[in-house]
Parts: C-alpha cells; structure tokens; sequence
C-alpha cells in the first residue's frame, strides 16, 4: 500500500487543484502528503503552480525535502554548482551504483569527457544515417501491411498502431545500445539488464530483482572490458570509416588519475547511461506524437514543413518533459525566498515546474510549438535566455546537462519525419486514448519521470 | 565549506553493491500499519539494517540500542535541531528553558505544584462515577500544572491549555495543524503579554514573573514571545503521555498493577519501564554535523537519522523478554541517565523528548532536578494518589481495552481513551 493512500485526494479536473485551507498569513495551505497520492500523479501542474506563487521554496517536512519550483530559481541552482553539490543520488542508485550524476568539478568533466564526445559534433553527426536507417527499418517492419509484429487491426481501409510497440519502446535503447558498443548478442539480455535495474528503487522487491540484473550485467561485461582493452571496438560513418571508439572501448581503456576505471564504475555508468537514453527518448517521442495529434492544425503545419519537428521538440520538453527534476545538496546554509535551507538538505529542482512557470511562459499549460519567447535553437548547456527566449529545462541546465540531449532531439526528429512519411492521415484512436482510471489523460507522473503506458494511432492505408 | 567530493564518491562507492536482507516498502514510516503499530516493522529493521536509508522520506533508520545510544551521545557528529524550526521564521523569541531564573520558577514550581495538583484532579475526577482516565484526569493533571508553573490564573486556564495543545501539535509536517499552531501562538503571546503586565505589579515565583527578573527591562510583548517560544521547547508531551501509558499499561496487567499498590516504591520503577517498554516520544531526529562514515554507510552532511527509541529499547540483544512489560525486569537501570546510557553496566531505557543526557554525574546542589527528574516525580504523584484510590476503580469491560497509539506520523504514542467505572 501506498503511504499516500491513507489520505484520500479525489481526482479533479486536469488543471485544477484541491483547496487544502487558507493560512493565517493569507497564503493557501499545501499538504505535503498530496506528494503520495494518485491525483499529484496525473495532475501535478496546478499544485506545482501554488508552490511556484506561494511557497518559491517549500520544506516538505513529511518527505523530509525542500522544493525549488520557479524558473529563474531551478536554473540559478543549476549554474551555481558551488554552492550546490550533486551528492544526495536518486533512490535508483543502490542499484545503479555510482555514476557521474553525484560527481562534481574535475572528477566529474573527467569522467563525462570520455563518452560525451560520441553524443555529439561531428561523430553523432556521422552516426545520424545509421540511425536514420535503423528509424526506417523499424517503422516500414511495423507499418507495412504485411507486418505481424503490429498490425493490431486493419478494417476498413484504416490500421491501428501501438507507437510504443512499433518503435518509441526499442528504437532508444538499441540506438543506446550501438553507441554503447554492445555486440549484437546481447541486445536481448540489455532489455533485462535495462528495466531490471531502472526499476530497482530503494530496498524494494524491485531493488533485489535489480541487485540480480546488475550482477548479471556487471559479470557480463567484464568479459567485454577485458577484451576491449586488448582490441578496441569502434563506430563507423556511412562510409564505413572510423569515428572512434565505442563507449566501452573508451571506458575500458581510458585511464583517470593513473588508472584504469574500475568494473564498478564502468558498469555504473553503463547503466546510467542506458537509462538515461532509454525511457526518456522513448518519453519524448510519444510525448510529441500525443501532444501533435491532439493538437491537429499543429500536426497539419508540421506535416507542411517538417523543419518545424525541431520547435516541436523543443515545445514537448517544455509542456511534458519525460523528466522531472534532479536533487541537490547545499554545501553551507542557503537562504532563498526567506527561507533557510540548512546544509546538506534534499533540495529538488522540479523541472516540470520551471518549464511551467508561468513568469516566463505565459499560459504554460498550452501546447504551442510557435511559442516566441521559447528558444528552440540547439540546446546548450550552460541554458539558454537572450532577446526575450528562454530554452525549457527539460535537459537541465549547466555542468550536468544531459549529454544525450542532442542525440534525443535527433533521434525524435528523425524518427518522427519518417513516421509523417508513412502515417497517413494519423489520428488516436478513439475509445483507445490511453487515460487513467479518473478519465484524466496520462502521462503519469512519479517521483522523476512521466510516463506513458501506450500511445494507439489509427492511420488510413490503401 | 567545500565537500570532499571524489572521497565520498569512493565511499558511495562501496556502498554500492549491497544485499537486501529483507524488503522494506520505501516510505514505510508513513503508513497506516506502522502508525498504528510500529514494533513489527522495527524489529525487522533492527534484525536486518544497522542503518537503514528510507529514500522516500530522505531519512536513515538507526534502531539497535547500542547504535541509538551512542549516536545521540556523540555531539560531535550529530545534532537535534529545536522544534521552533517547524515554524520557519515565524518564532519571534528565544528559547530560555536554560536560563537559571527560568530554570528554578520551572523546576520549583514542577516540584510544588506536582503533587497538590494531582490531590485535586482526583478529587474532581473522584466525585464523578468513574470515566475516561485520560479525558478526566491525566488531561487535566498535566495542564493545570502546566498552567500553575506558568502563572496563568484560573479564568484562563483552559484557553491557554488549548493554545499550548495547538502550538505543541503543530510542530510537525501537518499544513492545517501547523497553521493553527501559528495563530494559537500569536494568541497565546497576546494572552502571555497581558498576564506578564500583571506580573510586573503582583510578582509571584512562576515562570512568567521569573521572566521579569531575567529582563526587567524589556517590553511585555517581547517577554511574551521568548515565553511563547521556551514553551515549544520545553517537553511536556512526556509527562502527559508516560502518565497515560504507564496507567494503560498497569491496568492491562493486573498483576504488575497488584506489585505496584503493594510497594510504593515501585511506582518509579514502573516508570521507567513504561519509558522503556512505550516510550510516548519514539524517536530523536539526529541530524550529521559533517559527513559521517558509519554502519558501513556515507551519512552526508546534514542527513537526518532517526534514532528510533522505540526499537533501542526493546533490542532484544539489550533487554531479555523485550516486548513484555515487567516492572521488575533486573536489566534495566532504574536510574535518571547521566553522562551515559549505561549505568553501572545496566541500560537505561531511550527517552527522546526529556532534554539532552545531563553530562554531571549529580546535580549540583543549587540547581533544580533535571527536566527527566521532574518528569519522573510528576508522573509518580500523579500515578500514586491514582492508585492509592484505585479499588474505587476498575476498567469497563464493556468498553474496548486501551490501546497506546500515534494518530499520525510522528504523533506522540500515547493511550488516548481508558474508561474506567466506580466500583
């Protein structure tokens, strides 16, 4: 049972929020205990918005946490990451280990350096058609009308598909999974390895199930380092010729402050790594494909010029980033908004929040892919705000900025410009429209991620 | 202060690859079974995780007597914080429990009230034909001592129980409770403030008049808010509560009942194994000064440890036959802890709430008993003119059997009901 469950929070109205009393100061009451229940998870933004206009940082006594939840506040602790540290780790990492997520400064650049430089530039660049073939070769399978793996329904000149299962489900992780370096023998077991240990929170059955995975993995690869530092594996352009080396070979053969990375660490960051492009891409794919289709005189400009897959993209990550925020830890006593945050705290930056802020981004909760004072340029790390355009936070901003943004954007992007290609006339699928049990749509929100069971499209054939 | 980070990335480290013994469901503090009931859960933390980390409520779980002791005597790692700072910025005085004025009117007027107060709260709770022992007596015990060693005069004293039970409650998480915790204080500070002016004219020796000699000078107003903010500090949640489950747990075991009215001398003994055995305060919030290395885990800077009372003492590695309820039990200390937990080789049981550990090894001739002593004496007057009655009470039977428990997370665990008939 769910702690939160012992206090019921009826479902409301997407968008609107509980009356939980009115203080002495004036200011609306909030209950920390909304944290646990079914309602914040599938209609978290009007609670969000009391905290942003009331409470600009809020000590959750019950949860034993501080929230930071405007725009301006979320990107300041962000950038200053002398004050902030990233110790506190998500309850994942038992699991997880220890990744580059708590490291700061030099021990942190050090370590990011040495598979960042694949996620981006030049070498993605020369990656993108190999992506671009696998996008195709998984949407043609999916779509043809001799495909079995997903022709749900096919009546009447119209098909049914399920988006996760055609594609957003396993076109992440085995992108993830090349760049990584992984033989082909292995993708099956990288499932497993990958929703074992992402699901693996706290000391949960989960947790030992994915101690197990872990271990499973961690055995696993030590075969594959071993061999790596004998003879590196490396990525190729469209021209078969070399970019570099794969992310394994290069974590198995760099060495950081005199030494090899220990199997511990590489495994860690296998694993964050996979997790972290896994879900979320999967995330923003049909974050997009829902927001686009039920929104159709957007998808109708988008289809007309598919350039503006970019700005979509960019608008999906503000209005439903499949990620919600990240901890940190004041290194000293931080007083912001009247509040003391002692040192040490849990403080949460709540990007949903910031990408919701209403100071920044009027009327947040419309989707609207030609917002003007949304920047929808390439993203850049240290955050983006000149002339009037602020980029969303869906990636975070400064030192610990998703390196895989850039491979996210375009992996979305490309595998949506094919999908406009071969959807005709998409639509959801009535009576399919995945929504919770209170009618509300999903996503459902958890602590850190937002996620989507499935996402059914009709589309015509001939 | 900079963090060491790449060391406590190599402790994390370690940390990594860990078994789970058993499953513990994140977030297990908060539900509904563990409020009502606890004992299960923190047998199964003890048995299985020196320190346990709850992500869910960013908290570490420290539950065996020998690690609960020693983290709440080393102030070199780990520190309480006040309970003022539930209420943030809001508490406009300051917290003078240790100022000597105070310290005598509290610990003197505790002494002299104690037992005139519990002659006349039986009386009144006598010529009625029985009731809620709780609701009827132990309630009222406790605020009309409260009451007289404040100096609050008669008319006001239910209102200013009330406010205190407000500002008490609302200490915590609860938005609602904290919020009226908030106006109960401003309340009581414009109640306390006038009281004070009287004072001024008619000095008396409780502690609002002791507040005069500490500061002649300063406003009422300001003298007000210091007593608003002494009394969120000063615990009497222990006083009220030991009292209700040492009665609940005489009257659930007769024959314990029967040794304790046979020897007065027991009565305090009975005490402190109802301290140990449901401590109404079952955990201490500890909070790491520096990261601290320990139980094979990082505790960082900052992190909150809950020393779980509850569970130290009834460590079945520290007391035999923890989960009974035996005043004659021979391993436990029958003494006020002083400088330590173990006395003479013997544990004293955990009792959160009652100040920190007096490090003297005996109290100076000029100082009143410590806030545990005064406790203690309290709880025995009250209990003893009880039980010195006690034929002329029995349970009702008709009525379901008293229970000690939280109504939330972080309650105090206490017996909230008890109906007893004359007879």
């Amino acid at each position: 049972m769910s702690p939160g469950d012992a206090v019921a929070f009826a479902p409301l109205p997407l968008g609107t929020a509980h009356d939980m009393g009115t203080g002495v100061d004036g200011r609306p009451l909030f209950d920390p205990r909304i944290f646990d229940s079914t309602e914040f998870r599938r209609n978290p933004h009007p609670y969000y918005r009391i905290l942003r206009d009331h409470y600009p940082v809020y000590w959750d006594q019950l949860h034993n946490r501080y929230f930071i939840t405007r725009y301006d506040d979320v990107v300041a602790a962000y950038l200053d990451d002398e004050t902030y540290n990233t110790i506190p780790k998500g309850s994942s990492n038992l699991v997880n280990g220890n990744t580059i997520l708590e490291l700061g400064g030099r021990d942190h650049a050090r370590r990011r350096r040495l598979f960042g430089a694949q996620l981006t530039g030049k070498p993605l660049e020369a990656r993108l058609p190999a992506i671009r073939r696998l996008a195709l070769a998984m949407i043609t399978e999916a779509i043809e009308p001799t495909a079995v793996k997903m022709a749900e329904r096919n009546v009447a000149g119209r098909r049914t598909i399920e988006l996760g299962r055609a594609f957003a489900n396993e076109f992440p992780i085995r992108v993830v999974g090349e760049v990584l370096g992984f033989p082909e023998d292995a993708q099956d077991r990288f499932y497993y390895w990958y929703s074992s240990i992402q699901q693996g929170k706290g000391s949960s059955e989960e947790a030992k199930a994915g101690l197990q995975a872990r271990q499973d993995l961690e055995d696993y690869v030590w075969d594959l380092v071993k061999q790596r530092r004998r003879q590196p594996t490396f990525l190729y352009d469209e021209h078969g010729e070399p970019t570099g080396e794969d992310i394994i070979s290069r974590l198995s053969r760099s060495q950081i402050d005199g030494g090899y990375l220990s199997l511990t660490e590489i495994v860690s960051m296998i694993s964050v790594l996979v997790g972290g492009g896994g879900d979320t891409t999967r995330g923003a794919i049909l974050h997009m494909w829902r927001l686009l289709l039920e929104h159709p005189e957007q998808l109708a400009a988008v289809r007309d010029d598919p350039d503006l897959l970019d700005a979509a993209f960019h608008e999906t990550l503000r209005h439903s980033a499949p990620v919600g925020g990240m901890s940190r830890s004041p290194n000293q006593d931080v007083v912001l908004h009247g509040v003391t945050i002692p040192a040490g705290s849990w403080v949460e930056l709540v990007n949903f929040s910031a990408n919701h802020d209403e100071r920044i981004f009027p009327d947040p909760e419309r989707f609207d892919i030609f917002r003007p004072e949304l920047y929808t340029g390439r993203q850049v790390q240290r955050g983006f705000r000149v002339d009037g355009q602020f980029s969303h936070v869906g990636f975070g901003v400064g030192s610990h900025f998703c390196p895989g943004a850039w491979v996210a954007h375009q992996e979305t992007v490309i595998g949506s410009r094919i999908l406009l290609d071969h959807l005709r006339n998409p639509r959801l699928t009535p009576g399919k429209i995945s929504t919770d049990s209170h009618g509300g749509f999903e996503p459902i929100y958890t602590d850190r991620l937002s996620q989507f069971s499935e996402l059914w499209i009709d589309c015509d054939v001939d | 202060m900079s963090t060491d980070r790449s060391r406590s990335y190599e402790v994390y480290q370690r940390q990594t690859e860990r078994d789970i013994p058993v499953v513990i469901p994140p977030g297990f503090s908060l539900a509904p079974e563990f409020v009502a009931d606890p004992y299960p859960t923190l047998a199964r933390l003890r048995d299985n995780y020196p320190c346990f980390r709850d992500w869910y409520t960013n908290t570490w779980w420290v539950t065996r007597y020998d690690d609960v002791t020693s983290l709440i005597a080393d102030d070199a790692s780990f520190t309480s914080r006040p309970r003022r700072l539930a209420y943030g910025a809001d508490v406009a005085g300051q917290n003078l429990r240790d100022e000597p004025a105070v310290r005598n009117a509290f610990g003197h007027g505790m002494q002299h009230h104690a037992a005139i107060v519990a002659e006349e709260s039986l009386h009144s709770f006598a010529t009625s034909a029985g009731g809620d022992l709780i609701a009827d007596y132990v309630g009222p015990f406790t605020e009309e001592l409260l009451a007289r060693v404040i100096g609050v005069p008669k008319a006001e004293r239910s209102r200013f129980s009330a406010l205190w039970r407000a500002v008490d409650e609302g200490v915590g998480w609860h938005a609602g409770r904290q919020d009226r915790g908030r106006r109960a204080m401003t309340e009581m500070g414009d109640m306390l403030a006038k009281l004070i002016a009287q004072k001024r004219l008619d000095p008396s020796d409780d502690v609002l008049s002791a507040l005069l000699i500490w500061q002649a000078d300063a406003s009422d107003v300001e003298l007000a808010d210091h007593a608003v903010a002494t009394l969120l500090e000063v615990d009497l949640r222990t006083l009220e509560g030991s009292l209700a489950n040492l009665l609940c747990l005489l009257m659930i075991h007769p024959d314990q009942h029967a040794l304790v009215r046979e020897d007065d001398e027991m009565l305090i003994r009975a005490w402190q194994e109802t301290m140990r055995h449901s401590p109404p305060i079952t955990e201490a919030h500890h909070y790491t000064t520096r990261e601290v290395e320990r139980f094979g885990m990082l505790l960082p800077n900052g992190g909150l440890v809950v020393c779980s009372a509850a569970a130290a003492n009834r460590d079945p590695q520290t007391f035999s036959d923890a989960d009974s309820f035996d005043i004659t039990r021979k391993d436990l200390a029958y003494r006020e802890p002083r400088g330590q937990f173990r006395i003479d080789g013997l544990p004293a049981g955990v009792a959160p709430g009652l100040a920190p550990l007096s490090k003297l090894p005996a109290r100076p001739a000029d100082r009143p008993p410590s806030h545990y002593a005064l406790t203690a004496e309290a709880v025995v007057a009250a209990a003893g003119v009880l039980i010195a009655a006690a034929p002329l009470f029995r349970l009702d039977t008709s009525w379901r059997p008293p229970q000690v428990t939280c109504r939330w997370p972080g309650d105090v665990r206490t017996c909230r009901q008890m109906v007893v008939r004359a007879g």
